[in-house]
């Protein structure tokens, strides 16, 4: 890597978005994960002629470039391993088109998602692979980690929602990927191949998505049941009945507690508690799809409590999983939630013996785990809590991680359901995708043969994710 | 040992699941739109400063005193981390060791004061005080939060950094907006104040090939109603705005007086207005508690209601 020529840099986006004090750089080393590692310089970009000159620029002088949305990401997917630029691309925040005949919008990857869907509610349509980190979310960051959230039971991860984009290459060539129709089958869906690809392959500069209708009814309710088993038997009924549910999320009891303990929100006191809910444009619809549900889940020992359709109602319903992951970080006064094993997918008969493994492996390895998640989905999360000022804390993680990633991958899991690899979930992706990994790196090597697009990453990231960076936290004890 | 203070606070530090949530409701932040001057960039340089991590140097001392103490950030953080304190306490840690403080911090322009003591009197944090004959300021007390502006008759006090949020930016921004209606239609100022209310989150930007609603009132964000001089509502006015409406909490809950002084600076001009034949009622200041944008945007809905059936100011019939 040449040394960084600032003033180039200043000449192409202005003096006003360039920083590279140790201040600067120190902050924008970190994201929501474990890990740090200063880049040697933060870059706002506000236009695509921009993005390609800095682009240029970084591969004629083996640069790396690290493309930064709003730093939510949790495994470490915008840390520079390697130092080079961050591309904090929230300059780029401009929603240029809403198309309610052709049924899409477009959007620069700098836009908010709870700005997108603002600015579509008016016409009655909502983008909805929102993920719960919607207020600060880029969707250029969503899209290059195929993000999702509560409602991908019904309406599917980003992939689900992007139609096309256009890219900036690493030789700072500018292509456009898919079409904006609703189907496209005209050679390979290399827009598909940008969704997931955490910033290694180029420069997401523009996104086509696609919206659908804001349902006129929408009903939640809680299914309480006194055995975690019986909650995991009850999603495999409801899933495999192909009941309608919009959302499908379960909480343990561990999850309970740590809800009751930090925020005393009053959630029943049981093994495990399943919220569902359905919308649609017909209140009969929905009505039928819960219903469906309910007969499912009380089949398998379940309890229908607190059904509404009152938005109210709904939000003080869904105020224990919503408030669940900062309720995590208030466990308690000597341990610090981290972001870690976070976000694992099994088979839908899987979800209970997961959840069961986690604690089982939790408590073998000194720390402490929950489980919840989009279980209708398969999408379990966790994280894991332990005093983090202790070696043996970390190597108590380490291991867990370890373990938890095998049991995963033995039933027939995958690492990561939306959260991404990163560098905390590298040494899983590479197990897991062993076979696949060549081709990956070949792909890689087509678009950026100088690998300078966020290098150090998913297959090129260090085995060991406790040392692959400094991490944010300082074990001393 | 350095960083003492700071020291206790380790474990908030880490604590800090950085979801940056508190981003938008930073005024600090919404103005440069770097990460560093959020809180959560601010929880993460005081974490590299306490681990000497990075230097206590300009640039970092700067951020650590970029702050108007507004507190929006501790009431949305989802790991209830008290921002505010911990800042105060690293800010007294920079101090021991002898850092001269920028930032947000108050200071008096010139050496040219009348030593009158208004703002030792006026400032809610005793961050002014009397020392040897002189006036000098407690950078570790001072909030920032303006109060100190408009009292001095020197025009001598001033804020190092005001974010977008000092009085002459206002001033801008109202009549930016104002210049910029091409349309007949009504056209008002809504002054926030951070401390009760951080309106409109949105942060994208909509293309303007795109046909949006030509908004009929701005909503511009002032650090503390307190500090809003008369002029910046005047001026708002002589540019064709229909009427101001200024929002300040309630007096019991301002940590700054300023919601007193607020509510005399708009009950002097509109006596003023009502002198020179506008209605005064075009300007008008309400009250709120921090977190109710239903009744901000009530509020606002009906004082726009009431300046639609005033119409245009300076026309005939404008009568108090």
């Amino acid at each position: 890597m040449s040394k960084l020529d600032i003033e180039r840099l200043k000449a192409i986006v202005g003096p006003n978005n360039v920083k590279h004090d140790p201040a600067d750089l120190y902050v924008y080393g970190s994201d929501s994960s474990v890990h740090r590692a200063a880049p040697d310089a933060v870059v706002r970009p506000g236009e695509t002629s921009e993005v390609q000159a800095l682009l240029r620029y970084a591969n004629e002088n083996l640069i790396p470039i690290i493309p930064r949305g709003s730093g939510s990401g949790m495994c470490g997917q915008v840390v520079p391993i390697h130092g080079g630029i961050v591309l904090d691309m929230k300059r780029m925040n401009r929603i240029l088109e809403i198309n309610l005949a052709d049924v899409y919008c477009r959007v620069e990857p700098g836009v908010i998602d709870d700005d997108l869907n603002k600015a579509l509610k008016p016409h009655g349509v909502f983008y909805p692979a929102t993920p719960a980190s919607s207020r600060i979310a880029t969707i250029g960051g969503e899209i290059a980690n195929n993000a999702s959230g509560v409602r991908s039971v019904k309406y599917g991860a980003t992939r689900e929602s992007v139609l096309a984009m256009k890219v900036v290459l690493a030789n700072g060539d500018l292509i456009t990927l898919g079409a904006r129709t609703r189907v496209e089958a005209t050679g390979y869906q290399l827009e598909r191949l940008f969704v997931g690809s955490e910033g290694t392959l180029g420069v997401i500069v523009e996104a086509t998505l696609s919206f659908v209708p804001i349902p006129t009814f929408r009903a939640m309710g809680m299914v309480l049941f006194d055995s975690l088993d019986d909650a995991g038997d009850a999603i495999g009924a409801v899933m495999g009945k192909g009941v309608a549910l919009s959302m499908l999320e379960l909480v343990d009891s561990v999850a309970i507690k740590a809800v009751n303990n930090a925020m005393d929100l009053g959630l029943p006191d049981v093994e495990a508690i399943l919220l569902i809910e359905a919308d649609g444009m017909v209140k009969e619809a929905v009505d039928h799809e819960l219903e469906a549900a309910r007969v499912l889940c009380e089949k398998h020992g379940g309890t229908l409590t607190q059904l509404s359709y009152d938005p109210k109602e709904r939000a003080k319903i869904f105020l224990g999983r919503k408030k669940l992951f900062p309720a995590l970080s208030m466990y308690s006064d000597s341990m610090v939630s981290t972001a870690l094993a976070d976000d694992m997918a099994v088979p839908y008969s899987k979800m209970a013996e997961t959840a069961s493994k986690i604690h089982e492996i939790a408590e073998r390895n000194g720390v402490v785990m929950t489980a919840y998640g989009h279980c209708g989905s398969g999408c379990m999360h966790t994280k894991i809590l332990m005093d983090t000022s202790k070696k043996k804390s970390w190597e108590g993680a380490r291991q867990a991680v370890k373990e938890i990633y095998e049991y995963v991958h033995s039933v027939g899991g995958t690492t990561s359901a939306e959260h991404g690899i990163g560098l905390s979930k590298a040494s899983a992706f590479k197990r897991e995708k062993a076979d696949s990994i060549p081709i990956m790196k070949a792909v890689k090597a087509a678009f950026d043969p100088n690998n300078i697009l966020n290098p150090g990453k998913l297959f090129d990231a260090p085995d060991d994710w406790v040392t692959a960076t400094d991490l944010r936290y300082v074990a001393s004890k | 040992m350095e960083f003492e203070r700071l020291k206790k606070w380790e474990y908030k530090l880490n604590a800090c699941i950085r979801c940056g949530y508190c981003y938008e409701f930073c005024p600090v932040y919404r103005s440069t739109r770097w990460e560093t001057d959020s809180p959560r960039g601010k929880l993460i340089l005081l974490s590299g400063l306490l681990h000497g991590e990075i230097e206590a140097s300009d640039e970092t001392t700067d951020k650590v005193f970029s702050c108007l103490y507004c507190k929006q950030c501790e009431g949305v953080c989802s790991s209830g981390i008290p921002f505010t304190e911990i800042l105060s306490d690293a800010r007294a840690d920079l101090v021991d060791l002898g850092i001269d403080p920028t930032g947000t911090i108050s200071y008096n322009e010139s050496s040219h004061c009348a030593m009158c003591l208004s703002c030792v009197r006026a400032c809610p944090h005793e961050a002014r005080v009397l020392d040897e004959n002189r006036v000098v300021i407690d950078p570790t007390a001072c909030q920032s939060c303006g109060i100190c502006l408009d009292v001095c008759p020197s025009i001598n006090t001033r804020l190092g950094k005001e974010f977008d949020a000092g009085p002459e930016m206002l001033q801008k921004q109202a009549v930016e907006f104002l210049s910029a209606a091409e349309k007949p239609a009504a056209k008002a100022i809504v002054f926030a104040c951070n401390w009760s209310n951080v309106p409109g989150l949105v942060t994208s930007q909509i293309d303007s090939s795109m046909q949006q609603p030509d908004p009929e009132y701005k909503v511009l964000v002032t650090a503390c109603a307190g500090r809003l001089p008369a002029r910046v509502i005047l001026s708002a006015l002589e540019h064709n705005a229909w009427g101001v409406l200024v929002n300040g909490c309630p007096e019991d809950e301002c940590e700054h007086h300023g919601s007193r002084e607020a509510a005399k600076r708009v009950a002097a001009v509109q006596k003023l207005l009502g002198e020179v034949g506008v209605n005064p009622r075009r300007v008008q200041y309400m009250e709120l508690s921090r977190g109710d944008p239903q009744t901000f945007e009530r509020k606002v809905n009906e004082f726009m209601d009431e300046i639609r059936k005033l119409g245009p100011p300076f026309q005939h019939g404008d009568q108090p």
